[in-house]
């Protein structure tokens, strides 16, 4: 049995090592590209040859972009965000799954129709609409509109969806409201999609631009205006620095994807408890 | 009772989503513009037969478009699926730290911003001296191809680096969504001498059945709306530029994009009627999924 | 599981917490505010413009004049500088809130702007200041001023897309470059040609990519272009076009492959495996960098001593009707500092970008660098790219499609100069121009 076991997860390495591979090396290059010396063709370099120059290079970037105040203001709309995220769409999601009621297809129907309005269409009337509530440049104005996430509430419906009827009619029949159904055992038992959900929330929010960059101005400083400032084809910024912005840049929002990820755990036992 | 509960979530929709929502489809239906300034004539479907006619620059373009779009989709979801959907499954059977490992090396490529993210793709796709592009040449694709202002090569190209980039958001759903299944059915699989093959394809997939339906219904909704890159690869100081030459990577997003900063009479309501018209395009295809889906489970 | 359910409701009422403090600092702040005096008497304004006007030397520079001016003019408090760039300004005034009292953007958008929102009539800047006036080129000045003698706009800054050499490469051709520069075309190729001769890649596509360069080909030919538009078509017409498809047929026989602008051209240029990269003056910093040795030429003519080429951007600087007097007096004062000779002559000098101004472009004390020297030639020839403040149509543009076909030998020179105009034609009918 273990040698089968150790034979089979040496088969299943293979494509993980080519596709992780496939995921590295541009990522590897770039890095390389940063750590190597002015005079080399960027283009080409495939492995680090100046750890100074790289230094240097990351040094301009942290300073010239302001990272660390653009790293904490999306930083805080983002958690924000997110966390409006997760109440309201498992809410959404709980009640879209479990319950039939009146209007229930036109409300879903409505929910999954918004997904499919490019965003660059209804950004000018969102956008006179928040400032006209005197809310532009505050973090109610950027992260209000981003909390309606019609993407969460499908990723937790089908999350949801394995959870079978009986608990809630045994809940229900134990005399629990409805809504202390949704916070006590639906909620728990929807862990790993609300993990899910939330890291890729995140991901998206902190990866936004158009909306961003309209609602913000000088109080709110989000990372990806910081960098699109930097990237502007009218004048020029070092190559190099460029790439160790995006790569301090793309830390962040890694550092919190392993640090969700190692709590989604492993599935459910028949009892129903998640281990 | 129900509809306390999806208060919160449609009060704000209803402020902040369906009003604009409504707004910019309503506006496809008249001459609103840069002059505008807050008053818009109604003009029926002008603006749809304006871009539906074929001719003139705006039609082309966006006939030109909507026919990219038919080759990219079904290609990107085809390859990007089948990748997200194989490693997910495979994930599972590397033992705890190659699990571990794995599982953040292929969500890097979604962390990494997207601007240079194509960039590297580019460099690596440069005519002649690009390390992608040769090796696509030794196998015989492409030979002397400048890939990003070629028709069709331009469109797999940007396959190329959306399978790169989105590949690790579907695996991060696909590989949670394996996480939910019971690890009693596995063991009791295990004593009946199933090899892990067998396991995935009678446990794992049909469990998995919903959520892969999710992400494929997503990632079509999603592919639809392609934008960012590229604009990025075919980016330039002057909107007529966006989509390369030739428009040979020009996308229907793009195109609203163009029309929206072009300034010309009607511009911003001929944005509006293309969002409508690609939005009743991803709203059929939806809809067929959704009913292919109710026949077949 | 009850550890982790307290962990997620401290992170909720840290949260709640945070977004109280920030939404009560944040409301009362947001909307319209500024727009009136505040309580001390002084003007709060607000000036848009470009990112790199907000960093390093020229945010230095940025940070004096605002100082200056506050401190010369008492009813100005203070004036926020906001970097915003082209797209994110036009939304904005698209949507027509949040306004700021004078921005300075691109020279292609004129037209939007005067259409989308009140601009300042900044004519009484001009008049009576003939100094002021007269020292713009009279081509920016008179596309900054609208068909019934307004002027909405102050020209600030322009350039040209030049050439640099890589001088160790032509040194290894043979190439006595400090005694040849790139007067005609003639010699252009003739250098290509003993580049490759010496088993080096001349230079990237002329044609295929990018507007850049074919449009630069094209403005060679400019007093021979008919510019302009006349019932919705274009008064060029195709056999004034067909040299410049004949002279990108040529250069591409000296094309590697790679495009204008692209990082692989930049950076084999910048490694000595390309010998001459058209690239736009802003770049220089970048080869400086990495230690290359180059000079710098304008795009060639036909003659010698003929019209050289490319194509000329322009930025200009806008303010915004307040609707009080007061306010756009400060406004106007502000645009007369900024469009100034001393000021654009400081730009000119230390950052060595080109302005419009004639009198600052032509006065050697501000030529102190190479480029400015050459972008000052190259300012007196050229063509615009589009034209300025009376059409919306970037019409040059169209080149980008038809440049790479006949290239490819699709088409004829011939054939390649009557699409073209027949591309512009149809941008003229979309627009309704």
């Amino acid at each position: 049995m273990k040698n089968r076991k150790s034979r089979e997860r040496l088969l299943w390495m293979i494509p993980c090592v080519i596709w992780g591979f496939v995921c590295l090396f541009p990522i590897w290059v770039l890095f390389s590209g940063t750590f190597s010396r002015d005079s080399e063709n960027l283009v080409n370099v495939i492995f680090p040859s100046s750890f100074t120059n790289g230094i240097s290079k990351i040094v301009t970037a942290l300073t010239t972009i302001d990272i660390g105040r653009a790293t904490l203001d999306t930083m805080v709309y983002s958690a924000f965000t997110v966390l409006g995220i997760l109440i309201i769409s498992s809410l959404a999601a709980y009640e879209f799954s479990f319950f039939k009621f009146p209007g229930k297809k036109l409300l879903f129907g409505l929910v999954m129709v918004s997904m499919m309005l490019p965003q660059v269409l209804y950004i000018i009337p969102l956008y006179r609409m928040v400032y006209n509530m005197g809310l532009a440049d505050t973090l109610l104005g950027i992260s209000l509109p981003m909390m309606v996430a019609p993407l969460a509430v499908f990723i937790m419906m089908q999350f949801i969806e394995d959870l079978p009827q009986s608990f809630i009619e045994s809940a229900r029949i134990d005399g629990a409201g409805h809504f202390t159904i949704y916070w006590k055992i639906v909620l728990p038992l929807m862990r790993n999609g609300i993990l899910t959900t939330a890291v890729l929330m995140f991901m998206r929010i902190w990866g936004q631009y158009l909306w961003p960059s309209l609602i913000t101005a000088n109080k709110i400083k989000p990372i990806s205006v910081a960098i699109a400032n930097i990237i502007s084809p009218n004048y020029w910024v070092d190559s190099r620095v460029k790439i160790a912005a995006m790569l301090i840049a793309m830390l962040p929002p890694l550092l919190i994807y392993i640090f969700f990820q190692k709590r989604v755990i492993e599935g459910v036992t028949a009892s129903g408890i998640k281990e | 009772m129900n509809y306390l509960g999806l208060l919160p979530f449609f009060s704000l929709f209803l402020v902040f989503m369906l009003y604009p929502f409504v707004y910019g489809i309503a506006m496809s239906f008249t001459d609103w513009s840069v002059s505008s300034r807050g008053k818009v004539n109604f003009t029926g479907l002008a603006n749809y037969k304006f871009i539906l006619s074929g001719e003139g620059v705006s039609s082309e373009r966006f006939l030109t478009s909507l026919k990219n779009l038919l080759i990219y989709v079904p290609v990107t979801l085809l390859i990007g699926m089948s990748i997200a959907l194989m490693l997910a499954l495979i994930i599972n059977n590397l033992g705890r730290k190659g699990y571990g490992f794995f599982r953040g090396v292929f969500f890097t490529p979604y962390a990494l911003p997207l601007f240079i993210g194509a960039g590297i793709w580019q460099w690596f796709m440069t005519p002649g001296t690009g390390r992608v592009s040769q090796l696509f040449a030794k196998i015989g694709i492409g030979v002397g191809v400048d890939w990003a202002n070629t028709a069709i090569y331009a469109i797999f190209m940007v396959v190329l680096i959306d399978v790169w980039h989105a590949t690790g958001f579907n695996f991060v759903i696909l590989n949670a969504g394996t996480k939910d299944i019971s690890p009693d059915l596995y063991d009791a699989a295990e004593l009946d001498g199933a090899t892990s093959w067998q396991k995935m394809r009678y446990i794992t997939i049909p469990l998995l059945e919903p959520i892969i339906f999710m992400v494929v219904t997503y990632g079509f909704i999603s592919a639809l709306q392609v934008y960012d890159i590229p604009y990025i690869l075919s980016s330039t100081t002057d909107a007529n530029g966006i989509g390369g030459p030739g428009q040979v990577m020009l996308f229907p997003v793009m195109e609203m994009v163009r029309n929206v900063y072009l300034g010309s009479p009607s511009g911003l309501g001929r944005a509006a009627a293309e969002g409508v018209i690609l939005m009743g395009i991803i709203l059929l295809i939806t809809l067929i999924q959704f009913r292919f889906r109710r026949k077949n489970v | 599981m009850k550890h982790r359910n307290n962990g997620k409701r401290m992170i909720a009422l840290i949260l709640t917490l945070v977004m109280v403090c920030t939404a009560l600092s944040g409301c009362g702040k947001g909307g319209d505010s500024g727009k009136k005096a505040s309580s001390d008497g002084g003007y709060d304004l607000v000036f848009w413009t470009y990112s790199d006007m907000v960093l390093n030397d020229q945010g230095k520079l940025m940070d004096q004049w605002v100082k200056e001016f506050v401190e010369e003019n008492d009813d100005v408090n203070s004036i926020t500088v906001v970097a915003k760039d082209d797209n994110d300004l036009l939304t904005s005034l698209m949507a027509g809130v949040g306004l700021p009292d004078m921005f300075c953007a691109s020279a292609r958008d004129a037209m939007s702007f005067q259409r989308a929102i009140d601009l300042l009539d900044l004519t009484p800047i001009y008049e009576g200041d003939k100094a002021f006036a007269d020292g713009f080129y009279e081509g920016a000045r008179k596309a900054a001023t609208s068909d019934d003698g307004k002027n909405f706009a102050v020209p600030f800054m322009s350039f040209v897309p030049l050439i640099f050499r890589n001088t160790d490469v032509l040194e290894k051709a043979g190439i006595d470059w400090k005694n040849e520069p790139l007067n005609t075309w003639d010699d252009f190729y003739a250098q290509c040609e003993k580049v490759k001769a010496a088993g080096i890649d001349a230079t990237h596509s002329w044609s295929t990519g990018h507007f850049t360069c074919p449009a630069g080909i094209l403005a060679c030919d400019a007093p021979s272009l008919t510019i302009g538009h006349e019932n919705g078509k274009t008064t060029v017409k195709p056999e004034q076009c067909v040299r410049a498809f004949e002279t990108m047929l040529t250069m591409e026989k000296y094309s590697n492959g790679t495009t204008y602008g692209s990082q692989a051209a930049t950076e084999a240029f910048k490694t000595g495996a390309l010998g001459f990269l058209c690239a736009g003056p802003w770049t220089e910093p970048d080869y400086q960098q990495a230690g290359v040795h180059y000079d710098i030429q304008l795009i060639p003519a036909y003659e010698k001593d003929g019209w050289t080429g490319g194509c000329q951007g322009q930025d200009w600087m806008y303010g915004v009707d307040s609707k009080d007097a007061g306010r756009n007096d400060a406004i106007r004062r502000w645009l007369k500092k900024m469009g100034s000779f001393e000021t654009q002559k400081a730009f000119t000098k230390v950052i060595g970008r080109s302005t419009l101004r004639q009198d600052v472009m032509n006065d050697p004390e501000a030529l102190t660098l190479d480029v400015a020297k050459v972008l000052s030639r190259g300012l007196n020839a050229g063509m615009p790219q589009m034209e300025f403040g009376h059409s919306s149509v970037f019409w040059v543009s169209a080149i980008a499609d038809v440049a790479p076909r006949v290239t490819s030998g699709e088409l004829t020179p011939q054939q390649g100069a009557e699409e073209f105009i027949k591309a512009v034609n149809a941008l003229y009918t979309e627009a309704g121009e």
